[in-house]
């Protein structure tokens, strides 16, 4: 058998090879934080490239697309941007589901949205899946002058418990295709090293069009990864 | 010559002397002569000189002999020369004459050939112009065929040589030509070719209808296929002209899309993420505000998707609006979790009802305040259909089955409430009511729109409560009565203006709040009044007989005695106040009491003071009766 495990679900499942959209994958992230972190304004300057001032607070959750390009490979980010206000919590828990890329935002200019960022990493690590890639965020790189937390210390924080981080900021646009990118690359290294498990559904990771018959499907990689493991 | 002239002019007149004279005339002919002018003279001379070389006496003789020699020699060699020439002249004649007999030999051959030929040269021509017209005729043709035609290729892309063979993008440029042909013929119609006009068209309607049917399967085979070609896009603007071919397309994809979409909708309740994380759906089963919100966060997230490719397939079509049809095939798609949905959040609905005692109507309020959020949010996707009609159903049960659930939880607590006990303070049952009420609004967070609720849940529960209340309060005196209301009214309204929008409900209490306080502040009066002994004078003082002084009631001694409580009461105000306003809970009240206490108290006196201090009721030293001055006793009062 010349094709690996995951070239073989690649092939059936994910991998397109002329599709009616021109993307090959869709990743699926999801943004938490405090309230009035940026989170909204991250997206906004993902997708549209433009810093939106006086950003209404998000009712509930809001959606986001951009397509991106990593290792040759088109890929479409489908970024469920989740309400702050604690109000909304019973929502936005349900949307970690299947979310490949977790963006955990705090604001450098309010230590008490860095403080809380323990407890938004447990809601991430409890209501993801493992292969969740998780990055930091700390915004408002720009307001240098009203910093309240550093850089170090966030980073180690960060390096601590394993996740990706960057100081960005959603006015200037600094860093923040970065961060959404390097997510990107993180979550197609996954794929290509085969710890991201592409078989189970809400592994956050998809082939445009949902799935095909998974039955067959199931029973086919099931007798590959056999083969794989001996 | 000029000298000559001279010569004549001046012998002019011996000239015309001798005219008649040959011999003169001679001689001066020969004068006249000039030899050395005469060319012909000298040449002849020139030649003459040379004949001889000496001059002698022979020579001389012979001159004229030799010139005549010379010149027979001469002649004799002219005559043969000529001879030769005319011989050759002779030759040329016969060579002429000959050659003119070829010609007219040639000439008359030629005319036999030429007339021999006419005929071939007039057959040539018009074969040449019929091979010219011919050629024009099949220009005409190719053109036509061009124009109105299909070429096999193009026959066997539009028909498939197999059943199964793909369809590629020639298809569709073929395809479209059919329609440009189709279109064309009006131009043969216009041109009174109605007999090949009706043949194209039929040609190409029948062509176009194989094509349009093979589409039709393709695209068939496509909506069932994981990786749909780009091409579905360009098959469905084609197909639009077959509106029925054309939906039936939509409803096969709708069909898939839907056996996709409830499938993984399946999985993520009951298999999870990989490796179980994150967990199936249905482990969230008791927690049902959790379990409910992640079933409808599930197919909110899906949404996205499924509106992105019915996107892409209707962004060829102009026929249609490819805006709605996209929210009508994706709220066609959605309809497949609605059973799945429905029967889930139901149970959760109504098995709750029984299981979660206390909670229930909290939890309830949650799950519809979570399906009217989701209702409204998937609403924008798709604009109705039956997902959004089956959260708003759910919606509207789960409402109904929270004020149900409200109603009987409050007229459980209401029908069973404690009577009060001695400190007069509101139940543990009216403290739970309030704090259930409180607990369900506030459970309200996620709607923006919960305000229009909250009428009807103050009323489901304050009501009730009202009415337990006064109820309860029925067998107590006034007093207690009073007092117990006013503490419950209190926490009542602090509760209730808490939640901002309860303005009717807010007024109703302070009604009552008022009521009691009137009650509670005529009785303290009363109370007060008599035991200061003012109570029976009171009503002399405001209708004083005169002299007062004389009136048992208003005795001077009586006076004293009244003025002497008056002093007490002043140094310790609270003694005589009712016992029971001590257990009012609000310090407003307890101060409201007071205050009107006081007031009552004070103008009584200010009128005593008055009628006193007046001579016309005679009493004697009014200053040591009453030495206070109103003002003194109404600011020691208040």
């Amino acid at each position: 058998m010349s094709l690996t495990y995951v070239d073989r679900l690649l092939y059936f499942w994910f991998k397109m090879s002329a599709g009616p959209y021109n993307y090959s994958y869709i990743f699926k992230y999801i943004i938490i934080g405090d309230m009035g972190v940026g989170k909204s304004c991250l997206l906004h300057q993902f997708t549209e490239k433009k810093f939106m001032a006086d950003c209404p607070h998000t009712i509930g959750v809001e959606f986001g697309t951009r397509i991106i390009e990593v290792a040759g490979q088109k890929i479409k980010l489908q970024i469920w941007d989740t309400a702050g206000q604690e109000r909304f919590r019973a929502v936005t828990r349900s949307y970690y589901r299947g979310a490949a890329g977790a963006l955990m935002v705090y604001d450098i200019t309010r230590r008490s949205t860095y403080n809380h960022l323990s407890s938004w990493l447990t809601d991430a690590r409890n209501l993801t899946n493992p292969n969740t890639v998780i990055f930091l965020i700390g915004n408002k790189a720009d307001l240098d002058a009203q910093r309240d937390v550093t850089y170090d210390e966030a980073k180690q924080f960060a390096e601590e418990n394993g996740l990706m981080f960057v100081e960005a900021s959603a006015k200037t646009g600094e860093n923040v295709e970065e961060a959404f990118l390097e997510t990107a690359k993180k979550i197609y290294q996954n794929i290509q090293d085969g710890s991201l498990d592409l078989n189970a559904a809400e592994s956050g990771v998809q082939h445009k069009p949902t799935q095909p018959g998974r039955t067959n499907l199931n029973n086919d990689s099931q007798t590959n990864r056999d083969n794989c493991s001996c | 010559m000029v000298l000559g002239r001279k010569t004549s002019a001046g012998e002019n007149v011996t000239t015309e002397k001798h005219q008649n004279n040959p011999l003169s005339r001679k001689i001066n002919k020969i004068l006249e002569t000039r030899l050395e002018n005469d060319k012909d003279t000298v040449d002849a001379l020139k030649e003459l000189s040379t004949f001889f070389t000496d001059n002698t006496l022979r020579s001389r003789r012979n001159l004229r002999g030799e010139i005549e020699k010379r010149s027979v020699g001469i002649s004799e060699e002219f005559v043969c020369a000529l001879r030769d020439v005319t011989e050759a002249v002779d030759d040329i004649y016969t060579e002429v004459s000959s050659m003119n007999e070829m010609c007219v030999d040639m000439k008359q051959r030629l005319q036999a050939t030429k007339s021999e030929t006419r005929h071939l040269i007039h057959q040539t021509t018009s074969l040449q112009n019929q091979s010219n017209k011919l050629r024009m005729q099949e220009d005409v043709a190719e053109a036509f065929v061009r124009t109105f035609q299909l070429t096999p290729e193009e026959v066997a892309i539009i028909k498939g040589s197999t059943r199964e063979s793909p369809i590629t993008q020639e298809f569709f440029t073929v395809l479209e030509k059919t329609m440009k042909i189709r279109n064309n013929t009006k131009y043969l119609l216009q041109s009174g070719h109605q007999k090949t006009a009706l043949e194209v068209m039929e040609q190409m309607n029948v062509c176009r209808e194989a094509g349009l049917e093979r589409l039709y399967r393709w695209c068939q085979g496509q909506c069932r296929a994981s990786d749909p070609s780009p091409l579905v896009t360009d098959a469905l603007a084609a197909l639009q002209e077959r509106p029925v071919l054309f939906n039936l397309v939509v409803e096969e994809w709708v069909v898939v899309r839907r056996g996709w979409l409830v499938r993984g909708f399946l999985d993520a309740l009951t298999m999870g993420g990989p490796g179980g994380a994150p967990r199936p759906i249905e482990l969230q089963a008791h927690d049902p505000q959790r379990y409910v919100g992640d079933m409808l966060a599930w197919v909110h997230q899906a949404l996205p998707s499924e509106r992105e490719a019915a996107q892409a397939l209707f962004d060829k079509c102009s026929n249609i609006d490819p805006g709605e049809q996209t929210r009508n095939t994706v709220a066609g798609i959605s309809e497949s979790v609605c059973r799945p949905l429905r029967t889930r959040i139901e149970q959760m609905i109504v098995t709750d009802q029984r299981r979660e005692g206390g909670k229930k109507p909290v939890l309830l309020y949650k799950i519809s305040n979570l399906l009217r959020f989701y209702h409204n949010t998937i609403k924008q996707v798709t604009d109705g259909g039956l997902l959004v009609a089956t959260l708003d159903e759910l919606h509207q049960l789960s409402y109904k089955m929270f004020i149900s659930a409200l109603q009987s939880q409050v007229s459980q607590v209401s029908e069973r409430l404690e009577p009060p006990g001695e400190v007069l303070a509101p139940t543990p049952g009216v403290a739970r009511t309030l704090s259930l009420l409180t607990e369900v609004t506030t459970a309200a967070t996620i709607a923006d729109d919960a305000r229009h609720d909250y009428k009807q849940i103050v009323s489901c529960v304050v009501d009730p409560l009202v009415n337990a209340i006064n109820e309860s309060a029925s067998g107590l005196g006034a007093i207690e009565s009073a007092v117990y209301l006013l503490n419950c009214f209190h926490q009542l309204h602090s509760t209730l203006s808490l939640l901002h929008t309860t303005g009717e409900k807010l007024e109703m209490i302070q009604g009552q709040i008022d009521a009691q306080l009137d009650t509670l502040a005529e009785e303290q009066i009363n109370a007060v009044c008599h035991s200061l002994g003012v109570a029976s004078m009171y009503p002399i003082i405001n209708n004083p007989p005169t002299p007062l002084s004389q009136h048992p009631t208003c005795h001077p001694i009586a006076v004293q005695a009244f003025m002497t409580k008056l002093d007490g009461f002043l140094a310790a105000p609270d003694h005589l106040l009712l016992p029971h306003t001590r257990l009012l809970l609000s310090p407003a009240f307890r101060r409201t009491l007071q205050q009107r206490t006081a007031q009552a108290l004070a103008s009584v006196y200010s009128q005593l003071y008055a009628l006193v201090h007046d001579p016309v009721h005679a009493y004697t030293d009014p200053a040591t009766l009453l030495p206070r001055h109103p003002s003194t006793v109404d600011s020691l009062l208040t």
